[in-house]
């Protein structure tokens, strides 16, 4: 009797040893990404990626953030639409990890003025905070006043550098603007989302006006330019604001059509490019 | 009794310490320790995730289906007439002898243009084309630029939506249409609907003090002179299938 339990004491260790080392980790959560209720030739275009098996195959690796809308308290009105207006799209920035976080309401910015560092430990670490519709001077309609707000994501990159982080193409696309501190892409595949990119260096952007560029392709070190003034260059902290705008139509019960191209929320979109970029999606291209 | 009670027991234990017994305890605890120590550490996690991860409602959001693209009707008889003027006119020519022809000629929708001798300069006009979307650059000098894009795709939104703004639409003298207008980081937008396609021009300024990005007054101005249309072969052909007179 005591040999039997013996053996089956010893059967069963090597049993349960084998299933550990073949057992493989639990696959990280793939974001659902073109599974809409679209015809399948409207979410081939619509995803802002030419291959949705990329996605696909990429793992998504979860890290912590607060949910989209919970701006920090007191910072402005915020929004209610939570859709991903922008599925697909490669995380905007080439280095891991990277910071989402408001540049105004943290540390170093114009609302802190308690604490003027930018380079606080607390402005480089998660959890990622929204900040669209954060109260500025810009106006957008998405916020839930409907008056001003902040019209993008605040990105900051890896560590407090400035000059030394990548900012890359969300989609494939076309540059559509280049300005002191501004670059534009237009995506090439319908909705034509225009994202815009602020704050880059300028004199080391790697594209031009007409430029054809591909997801994940540089475009410029992310920077603190705030362009001119007088002449005079201005500063903002080390950041990437983030744009994403997004032709919208209302269709009235007489048939008008009423539209408008506004700026739409990033972060869900971010966050669902952030998780896939940490399982390795988005390969830089130079 | 007594005896033979002790004499069990003391049989139990001469049992339980057979080496046999020991090792198979022995493993027992080896084998169950991982075990239960993963199903404590699965439960720990389970307790932390809703503090350092909140994925629930990035994840319920994604699953919300997202709308198609619409391409609403686009009314090529307007457009048409539009485009017609400007060649009787002549008004047109300049302008469009700068755009490169390719890309005018795969735009599938009306391209406004500014009126000739209006507001804008137009010598260093550049056009991008998308088929359904286009970009047109236009310099400006002194850092100032205007985009100008038009886009016969949308998505749908729900009723309300964008009516709902109709009330903060700027009115312009010499537009029909009501224009949304915004302060950007870098200057103005405006934004408009006019034969069902969307129109958008932007403004730029490289310097913040630059005279035409202190108010949208400028932008208003380049807003009434979008006048007139032009529109290339592919253009012409989708509104003639539509029936307009070309």
């Amino acid at each position: 009797m005591i040999r039997m339990l013996f053996a089956v004491a010893v059967i069963g260790f090597a049993a349960i040893s084998l299933w550990a080392c073949d057992s493989p980790p639990e696959p990280a959560p793939v974001p659902e990404v073109g599974t809409e209720t679209e015809t399948a030739s409207e979410a081939a275009s619509e995803i802002a990626h030419e291959t949705s098996s990329e996605v696909a195959s990429s793992g998504a690796a979860p890290f912590p953030y607060d949910p989209p809308t919970q701006l920090i308290a007191g910072s402005g009105p915020s929004y209610t639409n939570t859709k991903n207006w922008a599925p697909g799209i490669c995380f905007p920035l080439a280095d891991t990890p990277s910071y989402a976080n408001s540049q105004v309401w943290k540390p170093g910015g114009y609302e802190r003025p308690d604490n003027p560092s930018q380079c606080a430990p607390e402005n480089y670490a998660y959890p990622w905070q929204d900040n669209f519709c954060e109260t500025r001077t810009g106006t957008n309609m998405m916020c839930k006043t409907g008056t001003k707000g902040h019209q993008g994501q605040d990105i900051r990159p890896k560590t407090c550098k400035t000059n030394t982080y990548w900012a890359v193409a969300a989609e494939d696309g076309v540059v559509t603007n280049v300005a002191s501190m501004t670059v534009a892409i237009t995506g090439k595949s319908s909705p034509y989302r225009i994202y815009r990119y602020l704050h880059m260096q300028s004199s080391t952007l790697k594209v031009a006006y007409g430029d054809h560029v591909v997801r994940g392709q540089k475009l410029g070190l992310v920077s603190n330019n705030l362009g001119l003034k007088n002449g005079v260059q201005q500063y903002t902290t080390i950041h990437m604001h983030f744009e994403v705008r997004v032709a919208q139509a209302e269709t009235l019960p007489d048939g008008t059509v009423l539209s408008a191209n506004t700026f739409v929320p990033p972060y869900v979109a971010l966050v669902d490019a952030y998780e896939r970029k940490l399982g390795g999606d988005c390969q830089t291209i130079e | 009794m007594a005896g033979k009670r002790t004499k069990i027991r003391r049989r139990i234990i001469r049992k339980m310490t057979h080496p046999y017994v020991m090792v198979t305890v022995g493993m027992g605890i080896v084998i169950l320790t991982p075990v239960i120590g993963l199903g404590l550490s699965q439960l720990a996690v389970a307790q932390v995730a809703p503090i350092t991860a909140t994925r629930a409602p990035v994840a319920q959001t994604q699953q919300t289906p997202a709308p198609v693209t619409q391409r609403p009707r686009i009314d090529w008889q307007a457009a048409a007439a539009r485009h017609q003027r400007g060649i009787v006119a002549k008004t047109t020519a300049a302008i469009v002898s700068r755009l490169p022809r390719p890309e005018l000629d795969k735009t599938r929708l009306p391209i406004l243009l500014p009126r000739s001798g209006g507001a804008l300069k137009t010598a260093q006009a550049k056009l991008i084309s998308f088929g359904d979307a286009y970009s047109m650059n236009l310099p400006q000098g002194d850092g100032v630029q205007i985009t100008l894009s038009g886009n016969a795709a949308a998505m749908p939104v729900p009723s309300g939506a964008i009516s709902r703004l109709e009330k903060r639409a700027a009115r312009i003298q010499g537009v029909l249409e009501p224009v949304q207008i915004d302060r950007t980081e870098d200057g103005w937008t405006a934004s408009f609907t006019r034969f069902n396609v969307t129109y958008t021009a932007d403004l730029t300024c490289d310097d913040s003090e630059a005279a035409a990005c202190k108010t949208d007054g400028y932008l208003r101005t380049v807003v009434a002179d979008l006048t007139d249309v032009v529109m290339g072969n592919a253009a012409i052909a989708a509104a003639r299938a539509a029936g307009a007179n070309l």
